[in-house]
């Protein structure tokens, strides 16, 4: 402990400082008298960036996130002070980057974010750094990712970027407490599909419930992360230029879904009366071919974005299917009022727990906003439609902000639609969240 | 006698100017190849409330400008790149991401000041002209011409000039119903070689009542910045 004051006075002392700290907290409001915190979380972010010169520049990033949910199970625990509070310690953006080795060159080795597209938010081209939906707020959060990159700029309309990730890493997860989710059957779900499965041999009500109750049924999990074997490594690039009013790139990657293909299988062996169910996870490795567009068009800000992805064949059932996301969407300003609205096709990250056997893939996102009082307070109404099923989530905010770099949040959650639609499964989640910012 | 004939001779040839000759007079005195400085911007609102931001900016001829936040936290590293009159974008440092500054939101605050972003990627006249002769008059005791010009979205200011040395004084930028909405005003000239640069700009929202003082510092020009500098890339750099 003392080591690490020592080596942070140092990073304090001899480099550029900043970061910001932020907490918030969710009330999920499903009635008054259950009404229950649902997540709250306080994150601390420290980026240390020495001054190396003009050639080069560095960064170390930690983010330290406290969970004040004890995770306390037994009263033999009460001693454990990690689980009254419990902190995870993760590396943010942590690089060297080196400008100009070559006129318009800049070479980047190290943890980073990379962003491609043009489109806002959700960018189907932007296939590098994991999603990280651990706040339920802020779905279009990345982690970074270890990566080299390379961006050159010849002349100044056009730019390449190359870029190779050896190591996978997943999307992380929406915590179970915010959304519980059954990745796996229960014994008992199982057990009645072997009744259904008797009923169906012709056998009556009660000896198929006797004969079922006679099996051992197993569950298990088959979970593969892709190796790391170089020939498996994600990699891509991407030309861009801008010409008149119009901002233009196209892309090509080689990489991994960033969440896995669930794939089920039932093994029922009459003999020795057992069943064995096991879920195949794996990461479909694709190759997704992209191009995005940007303009100014009389006053109003228009993008179009889209890709194309085609899953390796082999890897499992669906995985060789293509797919084809596309964004576009225009923002306006009028009389102080920002208008931003995008029509989507393809998968919206809140739609995710969607367990419908038609997922919604038509989804318009708008936000219209207005600043008050000299800019110091944001009113925000914002959110999505899912097209198809006529579902909806509402994401209104009002944002104070109170002096220089402190940001003070109340936002609201509201989602419905009816079973199967896009947004069902969070129906249950509409919360009211306070929380507050402080940037240094 | 002779100072007579001077200040007649002076004021015969003010007096035959259009506004775009004015205009290129202030043009090629206040003009340099480039120009690197560190800026620094006190934001005064209605309420008396003060805010501070320092930039670094580097200009390329009239219409290439990198400007990068360095303070305060919230906007540190925050990158403003302009190529033209139509193509803005602006580099978010928390998303690591490039985004087109759209038409209309050229007129947005840039960085919470009372300078629009079009307004700080345009204090050189670049798109302003007019044909009709400037008009002499008196500013604080001072020859000025008076010059009403539209820039090419069609919005009408008027600018200040002073005679003897040309350089722009004042500039209002008029609404629709002719009256002034924003004025800006150039101090504390210095002279470097062939040129006059303003190191104290102060723009004014007369209808905010708010004001924005911008003061360069570590002033250097031509030091010979490449075309290539004012790339997307760059722009994760900073100016």
């Amino acid at each position: 402990m003392t080591l690490a004051a020592t080596l942070l006075a140092l990073l304090v002392g001899t480099a550029g400082f900043g970061g910001d700290v932020m907490t918030r907290a969710h009330l999920r409001t499903a009635a008054l008298d259950s009404a229950a915190l649902s997540w709250f979380e306080t994150r601390a972010k420290l980026d240390f960036e020495p001054d190396l010169g003009d050639m080069v520049s560095a960064r170390l990033g930690i983010e330290f996130r406290l969970d004040p949910f004890p995770q306390i199970s037994s009263v033999g625990q009460l001693g454990e002070v990690a689980r009254f509070e419990p902190v995870t310690a993760l590396l943010g953006e942590t690089y060297l980057r080196v400008h100009n080795p070559l006129p318009g060159l800049t070479l980047t080795a190290g943890r980073q974010l990379v962003h491609w597209g043009t489109a806002d938010a959700i960018n189907p081209t932007d296939n590098w750094n994991p999603p990280d939906y651990s706040d339920p707020l802020t779905w279009d959060a990345r982690r970074p990712s270890w990566m080299l990159h390379v961006d050159y700029s010849p002349v100044a309309a056009l730019g390449l970027e190359l870029a190779a990730k050896p190591l996978f890493e997943s999307a992380l997860s929406v915590p179970d407490r915010w959304l519980h989710v059954d990745y796996l059957p229960s014994e008992a779900v199982l057990r009645e599909g072997l009744v259904q499965q008797f009923l169906g041999y012709g056998v009556d009500s009660a000896t198929a419930r006797l004969l079922a109750g006679t099996y051992t049924i197993n569950i298990a999990e088959d979970y593969r992360l892709p190796a790391n074997r170089l020939k498996e490594m994600t990699y891509g690039g991407r030309a861009k230029t801008h010409f008149s009013v119009f901002d233009l790139s196209a892309s090509m990657v080689r990489g991994y879904d960033f969440l896995p293909t669930a794939q089920p299988e039932i093994v029922t062996d009459t003999a020795t009366k057992t069943m064995n169910f096991t879920l195949h996870e794996h990461y479909a490795r694709r190759t997704i071919i992209g191009a995005d567009a940007a303009a100014n068009v009389a006053g109003v800000g228009l993008w179009a974005e889209a890709a194309w992805s085609s899953g390796d064949e082999g890897q499992g059932a669906g995985d060789g299917e293509d797919k084809i996301s596309v964004i576009g969407g225009f923002d306006y300003t009028l009389a102080g009022f920002y208008l931003n609205a995008q029509y989507l096709h393809g998968r919206f990250p809140l739609a995710l727990a969607q367990t419908s056997a038609e997922p919604a893939e038509d989804f318009v996102l708008a936000a219209l906003e207005r600043k008050f009082f000299s800019d110091r307070l944001l009113l925000r109404a914002g959110g999505a439609v899912d097209l198809r099923h006529g579902s909806l989530a509402f994401l209104p905010v009002v944002r104070w902000f109170p002096a220089d770099a402190v940001e003070l949040d109340l936002t609201g959650a509201l989602f419905t639609g009816k079973v199967g639609s896009a947004f069902a499964a969070l129906d249950a989640n509409d919360e009211v969240c306070l929380g507050a910012r402080y940037r240094f | 006698m002779k100072q007579l004939l001077a200040l007649l001779l002076v004021v015969n040839l003010a007096a035959a100017l259009t506004v775009d000759e004015v205009l290129d007079r202030v043009r090629a005195v206040t003009n340099a190849n480039d120009r690197q400085a560190t800026a620094t911007m006190t934001i005064t609102d209605k309420g008396n409330r003060v805010q501070t931001r320092t930039l670094r900016t580097v200009m390329k001829g009239d219409d290439k400008l990198m400007m990068t936040f360095k303070s305060p936290a919230d906007l540190r590293g925050v990158t403003f790149l302009t190529t033209s009159a139509e193509n803005m974008w602006i580099y978010l440092p928390a998303q690591s991401r490039v985004r087109r500054i759209s038409g209309s939101a050229v007129d947005q605050g840039f960085g919470g000041s009372d300078f629009s972003f079009r307004e700080i990627s345009n204090l050189s006249f670049a798109d302003n002209s007019a044909t009709q002769p400037a008009e002499s008059i008196d500013l604080d005791g001072k020859p000025a011409w008076l010059l009403t010009v539209k820039d090419k979205d069609g919005a009408s200011s008027r600018i200040w000039v002073e005679q003897a040395r040309s350089l722009p004084l004042r500039v209002e930028k008029l609404g629709a119903d002719g009256k002034a909405k924003k004025r800006i005003e150039f101090g504390d000239f210095v002279n470097r070689g062939e040129s006059w640069i303003p190191v104290e700009i102060t723009i004014h929202d007369l209808s905010r009542g708010s004001r924005t003082e911008m003061k360069l510092d570590s002033l250097k020009l031509n030091t010979g910045v490449k075309d290539n500098y004012f790339t997307e890339s760059n722009m994760k750099k900073g100016a």
